[in-house]
């Protein structure tokens, strides 16, 4: 059974969020690397989703919500030029989103045998965020984004064909 | 299928096959590109002038053919301890004007790259020792090399950075209007459903979808433009005379300007210059690290 997102799961989500944000250092001494920087609070709200078994909507409610979380550690602590790597960030967020909605669909379609229930539904599109933030580590940002959005358009394509 | 699905199936399979091709063209930089080898050497030189120690000097790289690609300047001390000094990417030059940090220890410079036909070679001077460490006047001013580096937690607070009210001001607004929208949406969905519904379901979900994300692009907008900090160099003046710098370069290059006021520098390690974003010297991307240094004009 999953949940939709209320005003205490949304306090669940950024408050935590908000204290780091107080408590670290305005400028680093030594700058941390990207994924690290933008994909920490991502990595929260996704640990956040699953733990309260939130719904799609939950999960990207919640990536929503820890991405300018995200915007400003990228800026104050990864190496310049980080702009990329926030669009890589932003497109690994919608990937969860749209594959969190194309499995619930797919469910609720019967279309996905193999869906799975509960929690379980949401593991492949904090994979999907994951692939996005480690490709974008490992190969470039823009790498990243592509195949993120490769993602959205894979999502997207079977969210249609559900209906 | 309804014509409706039947075009927003064709419109996410035009989106996959863009995506699949940027991906695609992306696939080279995860595999990682071969460099290439030139077999050879070529011959080049290095002039390193009249250095001066604890200060950023000039030298001169060059070579009968040119030089292109990657130049690296390399410092040796007289422990046998080696410091890249200077790394710039040149497209081709005759010539190159490299600035390098000058040590009492510094013992040689080794310049590392590659001539205008792509041939690697390597250049080396020898610093000359009577003269490189001393000059008029400088028996009247603090030794730097007696003065002693105070470990990071007690440096003074006026080389910590300022904490920026700002961007901690919009990420507290925006965590609020967080956690109060899904209450805001709830009673709107009350006041809905006993007013009655206008318009398509479809129209008020896309309508309520464009604004979440344009709300969500903004406020991340303005979370990474109001975050982003300058490299910066703050100043300690210590009763000794000199004074204790704290360069703090880690996310982008430190534009050597910044230390135009100081005549003589002491490092904790050797920085590495780079040609910055203007094609001027300015120091590489590194963690923070502490300086000593001594008022006055640079070269002086």
């Amino acid at each position: 059974m999953s949940r939709r997102i209320g005003a205490a799961g949304a306090a669940v989500v950024v408050a935590p969020l908000l204290a780091a944000a107080f408590a670290l250092p305005g400028e680093a001494d030594a700058a941390v690397s990207a994924a690290l920087a933008g994909g920490l609070p991502l990595a929260w709200a996704a640990a956040a989703s699953l733990a309260a078994g939130l719904d799609a909507a939950g999960l990207s409610v919640a990536l929503a919500g820890a991405l300018p979380f995200g915007a400003w550690t990228l800026a104050a602590y990864a190496p310049r030029p980080s702009w990329p790597d926030l669009i890589a960030l932003a497109a690994a967020a919608a990937a969860g989103c749209a594959s969190a909605f194309s499995i619930e669909r797919s469910a609720a379609s019967g279309t996905a045998a193999r869906a799975g229930r509960g929690r379980a539904r949401l593991v492949p599109p904090i994979v999907a965020v994951a692939i996005g933030v480690a490709v974008a580590e490992l190969a470039g940002p823009w790498s990243g984004a592509a195949v993120s959005s490769l993602v959205v358009a894979l999502s997207s394509l079977s969210f249609a064909r559900a209906r | 299928m309804s014509a409706l699905t039947h075009r927003r199936v064709l419109a996410c399979r035009v989106a996959l096959a863009v995506a699949l091709a940027v991906a695609l063209a992306a696939a080279p930089r995860i595999v990682g590109a071969q460099a290439s080898q030139v077999s050879g050497s070529a011959a080049a030189s290095i002039s390193l002038g009249s250095p001066l120690p604890y200060a950023f000097n000039e030298a001169v790289v060059s070579s009968r053919a040119g030089l292109s690609g990657r130049l690296t300047v390399y410092g040796l001390g007289s422990d046998g301890e080696r410091s890249e000094l200077y790394r710039a990417d040149l497209d081709y030059a005759g010539a190159a004007t490299v600035t390098y940090y000058a040590w009492p220890g510094l013992d040689s410079v080794v310049a590392e790259g590659r001539d205008g036909d792509g041939l690697p070679f390597e250049a080396r001077a020898r610093l000359e020792r009577p003269g490189f460490g001393s000059r008029p006047g400088a028996e009247t001013e603090p030794d730097l090399s007696t003065l002693e580096f105070p470990m990071r937690r007690r440096m003074p607070s006026a080389l910590e950075a300022d904490r920026r009210p700002w961007p901690l001001a919009l990420l507290s607004l925006w965590a609020v209007l967080f956690t109060l929208a899904p209450l805001a949406r709830a009673k709107a969905h009350g006041r809905t459903d006993s007013a009655g519904r206008t318009g398509t379901d479809s129209t008020r979900r896309r309508a309520a979808i464009a604004a979440a994300v344009a709300t969500i692009a903004v406020a991340a907008g303005l979370a990474y433009a109001l975050g982003s900090t300058r490299s910066a160099v703050r100043a300690a003046p210590d009763g000794s005379g000199a004074t204790l710098l704290g360069v703090r370069s880690p996310l982008e290059p430190l534009p050597l300007s910044s230390l135009d006021g100081y005549a003589r520098l002491r490092f904790q390690r050797p920085p590495l210059v780079v040609p910055g974003d203007d094609g001027l010297p300015a120091l590489a991307p590194a963690p923070f690290q502490a300086a000593w240094a001594l008022p006055g004009r640079p070269r002086e």
